[in-house]
């Protein structure tokens, strides 16, 4: 059963937070009863509430240290590091302690203490009562140690499951930047971003979302910069989640985001630790969620869907002609194949007259209208896109130059399309591959087929009616209370500095308030941009030079 | 909710208790592309009819005419702050000792405006229909034309004020930088011949006020700050920046009319139906892949248009649900008065003359109610010295 | 109501598309479209009626070479002249059209080819439709013919798989070195329109293999009154639009002939015109002077000139001036002592300058009366590669 909760206005706390205690309940349906004295009616509990899993193990041992007593290791196999279990845990307990020890015999319940201090070397420990904690850790990797006698059970951070390496990114690949992409791991990937972000003002907050997977989320931000307002209404609505299970981003992502139809993705996702850092220093949140590389970033606003981390790393002039080619790649990916309608079927005395004459020439022998034509290469060009991604690795390539290539050539030949109609489809597909985001370029390549129905309709009145509603539709988003539009509308000259175009670094000296708390804004000390200035560096070397030589 | 600074914008965009405000640039662009809509196709003629080559002082008498209207209407508004014309006319016209006179006797002054609007809305819609069937679809009905046009306006009458504001801002620059650059464009063919003298003489100056009333009816929009007043901030710049909405279509059009005039002279202007289209045809760009701009620059003049109608109908709506006391978002009121306004714009004058005299006649009835009503308004509240300026500012300074 | 919310904008989307598939009411292929490169007009006598005689020039696609469908077919012309009649313009093209299986459309109309004795009736009618259709460019060449204009469309100068490019690109080129005035549909409206200023079209001469342009054609209103030579109309593009116009030969000034009695001549290429227009009142009327300054280049001399001293330039020069300012006295002899009508837009000048005066005054009876002066100055700048 899942039900999703609408992000709720903040006047209706008191609504929510009823919400919450229920929720809160859901998770407690674990016994409440903490854990007895009795070594085995503790182990038989656990066995039963995990169901006799095969997975689970419990190793009954003797302790010696700081007594001789029973005790019992639980953990799941396959989650827990053996070695960390073999070397920390079962050998300083196992070991006969120094003469000191024997003499004064402590209690049971200050064993576990003692133990905890200066017994094991293990790095994250803690006692606990109650079964449900125990449970719960032991489900997340650590390991429990249970002693006859004491009610209380010692957590030990054992995690050490198989984990994928942090490896290249393979969604968003750069040129120049980092080859770091995020893992699997929740505790990698904030690392990840903490080893960019070294600010004691970084935050990470953790949630446990998913009735049943109990998945770790994690929301970082760095106070005083993002705006805390955003802050609250991500914690409020990631809260708000009510669903079983969560097994990626994209399940937060959607119970999130703040509108369900739009096309246009109102969050943006990454693998890469570096787009992260450089969010959260713009004001951003970020959410990472265990068990999948793809971060969100939010609130998302539209041009940074053409944006990629590489604009900040090369210099500024190839930054914004990068910048000006993927925004005409992404416009080309929505609406040459209908300009090619439009112009072809409704205004061909806009093309010149000697390439006019070519393409009726190229289009004689093709049965369909133009749009017809248009959409069927459209169509199959998508299931040549989703094919090869399904096909294995190696052959991957192969087929799709087979199908591009050969398909093409033959449609051609055969006078089923114009050769012009195979140019635009190439051109729109490339295009759509040119956005570095994949999300927005799906909205794109989805929007394209209505558009070119309404130029088939209504030539460029109807590709402009179309865009028109896009506008409108667009201008009615918001991420997180923040306009979709922004900084285009409502018009932030500070911001548009780094959004078709991209300014200097060293203009960038205030962190525009779009996303961020507009208290402290200053990104780059006023000093700093004069002291690198090049004329100073060309007045002092040739002094230098002076003085080697005497 | 946790206490602390708060970022005042976005609390504003969060709790429904403090109406959303637009910024002075927003409000800029909002009166802007209302006022850029269906003259700019026919100005150029209109203003050579009676003023012959000097026809462009009419355009700068019509901007003159412009700043002063929007000049009232922003001094009558900023006397009821975070309110609407429906609002502050009642208690403009009505007393404070008896409760029920004012709504009684705005009520029809307000279905005037409301009718007003949707009839320019109509004629706006109609006249852009007759353009794109003559000139490029030629097949396609009026009806459609009209009708996919309404659309657009009935699903921007959907949203809320600050979307209709957004979209203002983001398509009137869409409008201008093509705009211009085609009337830039056009003074390749410019002669001065065609303009020179620069000063007219005695008998023109006549002539040339006359020419500005058609101009006057060519800035009508800006009477939708009446309603928009609610949204506007309290900010010295407001009124500076208003005149600027009037000054970026004045300023299109009088470089639009010289390019005309200079281009084709006044007497080939008056033979064309649609000299601004016309000027399009006649400029050659060299290596571009298009060879003629015209349907590139209906493209654009759709935006147009659609900024002009879909305003005024987001009035004409917004006023009706006020006057009937309903949230103005109610979508099924909406819809019945786009099918109105759909009715209307089909059954104005049967052919394109009658349609360019009921224009007129609009204009006329627009230049009464921007101009004339307004400043009326003004000078009575001015006499019982109605102003509500800085209350609110009061009022939340002892409420924190 | 949130749902409805949601819901309404895919209504509106969806009654939007479902006008898609309701009709597509302009859509019309490239294919299904005859697409008019060219049209003539001429007038024939049929049945004791004088009807108007359109013919339109029609691309054939796939005979184009190199266009993809089917290759071309060398031999056999790639385009099909067609023509009918009719009372009116419009009347012939509905003519036209029944004979046709797709619609005819003239959005890529380069060419409008007006015969000479149409001209001299009366235009008016023609340009009533040529300005009513939005499909014809205002940018196409309206041209004159002094025989048939059908005669223009039929010729193929073989150098031009579709013939009327052939025609076009001839104008397109000499226009922008300024040996072909650039007078468009649109450029001939705005001269016919104006009160201060007639209007003038070039005038084409064919023959079944060549196309030449063969000076201008003048207007008194919409009807051609007179034709005016190639040199002339040189003079006429220097005076009147800055245009450099066409090379000048002239007999050597040193020598008049070679050795052998076979005469010497000397051929100038004018590289740039500067023109300086004054237009003032004189005698009760107006007097237009026009300063014409022309940078040549001398591109060939059989003369005795040493080009090494100074004199040998003062003389070409002197010669050049000479020549042009006769040339220039015979054409306004031409047009405004023969044919009286007002090609430089004179008029408009005299507007611009003395607008009252304008006003009062009938130009048309005003013009013959005016005085108009062009004055030559020829600098020669260079002499090419030789020297002597």
């Amino acid at each position: 059963m899942t039900r999703f909760v609408k992000p709720r206005k903040l006047s209706e706390w008191k609504q929510q937070q009823v919400l919450e205690e229920r929720f809160e309940q859901k998770v407690d349906r674990l016994p409440e009863d903490g854990l007895t004295e009795d070594l085995d009616l503790n182990l038989k509990t656990l066995h039963e509430m995990l169901g006799y899993s095969n997975d689970l193990i419990i190793r009954d041992f003797i302790c010696e240290t700081p007594r001789h007593m029973r005790a019992s290791l639980i953990f799941v196999d396959g989650l827990v590091s053996t070695e960390i279990i073999d070397d920390q845990i079962m050998r300083p307990l196992m070991i006969t302690p120094v003469a000191e020890y024997k003499e004064h015999l402590l209690p049971p319940t200050e064993a576990v203490l003692h133990i905890k201090r200066s017994v094991l070397p293990i790095g994250e420990a803690k006692e606990s009562a109650a079964f449900k904690d125990v449970v719960k850790s032991v489900l997340s990797g650590d390991t429990a140690l249970l002693l006859e006698g004491c009610r209380q059970a010692l957590l030990l951070n054992t995690k050490g499951w198989e984990k994928r390496s942090v490896s290249e990114p393979t969604a968003e690949s750069i040129v120049r930047g980092p080859r770091e992409g995020f893992s699997e791991t929740l505790r990698v990937n904030t690392a990840l971003i903490r080893r960019r972000v070294k600010d004691p003002d970084l935050r990470v907050k953790n949630f446990s979302v998913g009735t049943r997977s109990n998945t770790d989320v994690a929301v970082l931000y760095i106070e005083g910069v993002a705006d805390h307002n955003i802050v609250e209404e991500v914690q409020r609505r990631i809260q708000d989640i009510e669903i079983d299970g969560v097994l990626e981003s994209g399940y937060i992502e959607q119970f999130i985001e703040d509108n369900h139809w739009s096309p246009f993705p109102i969050i943006q996702n990454t693998e890469r630790p570096d787009k992260a850092a450089a969010n959260l220093l713009e004001g951003k949140v970020i959410i990472v969620i265990d068990g999948t590389p793809f971060v969100l970033i939010a609130p998302a606003v539209l041009s940074q869907f053409y944006h990629s981390p590489e604009d900040y790393y090369e210099r500024f002039l190839i930054s914004t002609l990068l910048r000006f080619i993927r925004a005409l790649s992404m416009t080309i990916a929505l609406l040459l194949p209908s300009l090619y309608i439009a112009f072809s079927s409704f205004h061909p005395e806009m093309i010149p007259s000697k390439l006019v004459i070519a393409m009726a020439a190229g289009r004689a022998t093709v049965p369909f209208p133009s749009v017809v034509e248009a959409l069927a290469m459209e169509i199959s060009i998508e299931i040549l896109r989703e094919a090869s991604v399904r096909l294995p690795g190696p052959i991957g390539p192969t087929i799709g130059i087979v199908g591009a290539l050969i398909v093409g050539e033959a449609a051609v030949s055969a006078g089923i399309v114009s050769p012009i109609m195979v140019i635009v489809v190439a051109l729109t597909t490339i295009g759509s591959f040119a956005a570095p985001s994949y999300n927005a370029a799906i909205a794109l390549r989805m929007l394209r087929f209505p558009v070119m129905l309404l130029a088939a309709a209504f030539g460029l009145y109807g590709i402009m009616l179309f865009m028109i509603l896009i506008v409108v539709h667009l201008c009615s988003l918001k991420s997180f209370g923040v306009p979709y539009l922004s900084p285009f509308t409502p018009r932030n000259l500070l911001a548009m500095g780094d959004s078709v175009i991209r300014i200097p670094l060293y203009w960038m000296k205030k962190r525009p308030n779009v996303f961020a708390e507009s208290t402290d804004n200053v990104r780059l000390k006023p000093s700093s941009a004069e002291d690198i200035k090049p004329d100073d560096k060309w007045k002092t070397e040739p002094q230098t030079e002076e003085e080697q030589d005497q | 909710m946790t206490s602390g600074k708060q970022n005042p914008k976005r609390k504003k965009n969060k709790t429904n208790s403090s109406p959303y405000k637009m910024t002075v640039q927003q409000a800029m662009s909002l009166n802007a592309s209302t006022i850029i809509g269906v003259g700019v196709l026919t100005l150029p003629r209109s203003v050579t009819d009676a003023g012959h080559q000097f026809g462009w002082y009419s355009v700068l008498l019509g901007l003159l005419y412009g700043v002063l209207g929007i000049f009232v209407v922003v001094k009558l508004g900023a006397r009821f702050p975070g309110k609407t014309f429906v609002e502050f006319s009642s208690e403009i016209l009505g007393s404070q000792k008896v409760k029920w006179l004012g709504p009684v006797i705005r009520f029809p002054l307000i279905l005037i405006y409301s009718l007003y609007w949707a009839l320019v809305c109509s004629l706006v819609a109609r006249i852009f229909g007759e353009v794109v069937v003559t000139a490029v679809l030629t097949n396609t009905p009026l009806e459609v034309i009209v009708g996919t046009m309404l659309l657009l306006c009935l699903y921007l009458a959907w949203h809320d004020v600050e979307v209709v504001t957004r979209v203002n801002e983001v398509l009137l620059i869409i409008i201008v930088i093509p705009v211009l650059f085609i009337s830039l464009s056009a003074y390749q063919n410019a002669q001065m011949e065609f303009i020179m003298p620069l000063v007219p003489y005695d008998g023109y100056w006549f002539q040339l006020l006359q020419g500005s009333l058609p101009v006057m009816t060519s800035f009508l929009g800006f009477e939708c700050m009446l309603m928009f007043n609610k949204h506007l901030q309290e900010d010295r710049k407001m009124m500076r920046y208003q005149i600027y909405g009037i000054l970026v279509p004045g300023v299109l059009y009088l470089l639009i009319v010289i390019a005309g005039i200079m281009a084709f002279g006044y007497e080939e202007l008056s033979r064309q139906a649609w000299p601004t289209l016309e000027l399009i045809k006649s400029v050659n760009v060299p290596g571009l892949i298009l060879e003629r701009l015209e349907a590139v620059f209906l493209g654009v003049w759709v935006a147009a248009v659609f900024t002009t109608a879909g305003t005024w109908f987001y009035c004409a709506n917004w006023t009706l649900s006020e006057l009937i006391g309903r949230p103005h978002k109610r979508r099924w009121i909406t819809v019945a008065y786009v099918l109105l306004i759909y009715l209307l714009a089909m059954r104005l004058g049967g052919n394109v003359q009658e349609l360019f005299r009921t224009t007129d006649y609009a204009g006329y009835g627009g230049i009464v109610l921007a101009f004339v009503i307004p400043g009326l308004l003004l000078l009575i509240a001015m006499a019982r010295k109605l102003d509500h300026r800085g209350e609110k500012e009061e009022e939340s300074r002892e409420a924190s | 109501m949130k749902r409805v919310r949601a819901v309404l904008p895919f209504l509106l989307f969806i009654v939007l598309m479902s006008t898609v598939t309701a009709g597509c009411w302009d859509r019309r292929e490239l294919e299904e479209r005859t697409s008019v490169v060219a049209m003539s007009i001429d007038r024939v006598d049929e049945k004791e009626q004088s009807l108007v005689k359109i013919s339109v020039q029609i691309p054939i696609p796939i005979k184009i070479v190199g266009s993809g469908g089917g290759g071309g077919e060398g031999g056999k012309s790639a385009v099909k002249v067609m023509s009918a009649t009719g009372y009116s313009m419009a009347d012939a093209m509905r003519n036209l059209q029944q004979r046709l299986n797709q619609q005819l459309f003239y959005g890529h109309t380069r060419v409008v080819a007006i015969s000479e004795a149409v001209a001299r009736e009366d235009l008016s009618a023609i340009v009533d439709s040529l300005r009513r259709s939005p499909q014809m460019r205002r940018l196409l060449w309206m041209v004159i013919t002094p025989q048939e204009a059908v005669k223009l469309l039929e010729a193929d100068p073989k150098l031009e798989q579709i013939p009327i490019v052939y025609v076009m690109d001839l104008m397109e080129n000499g226009s922008k070195s300024g040996i072909v005035p650039d007078i468009t549909l649109g450029r001939w409206f705005i001269d016919r329109s104006s009160s201060g200023s007639d209007a003038m079209a070039n005038y084409i001469q064919s023959t079944p293999r060549e196309v030449k342009w063969h000076g201008l054609a003048l207007f008194n209103d919409d009807k051609m009154v007179g034709h005016l030579e190639e040199d002339l109309s040189w003079v006429l593009m220097q005076v009147k639009n800055k245009q450099i116009g066409g090379d000048v030969t002239i007999s050597c000034p040193q020598n008049a002939s070679r050795v052998d009695g076979i005469g010497a001549y000397l051929t100038a290429h004018p590289k740039k015109v500067h023109v300086k227009t004054t237009v003032a009142p004189y005698q009760n009327t107006f007097k237009m002077t026009v300063d014409v300054m022309v940078e040549d280049d001398i591109v060939e001399s059989m003369c005795n000139a040493d080009f090494s001293k100074e004199e040998s330039y003062r003389l070409v020069e002197k010669a050049l001036a000479a020549e042009m300012n006769s040339r220039a006295q015979k054409m306004i002899e031409k047009v405004q002592g023969e044919y009286g009508v007002d090609v430089f837009g004179m008029g408009n000048k005299v507007r611009a300058n003395y607008m009252k005066q304008f006003e009062q005054l009938d130009w048309k009876k005003e013009f013959p009366k005016t005085k108009i002066e062009v004055r030559y100055t020829v600098e020669v700048r260079r002499v090419g590669m030789k020297m002597q």
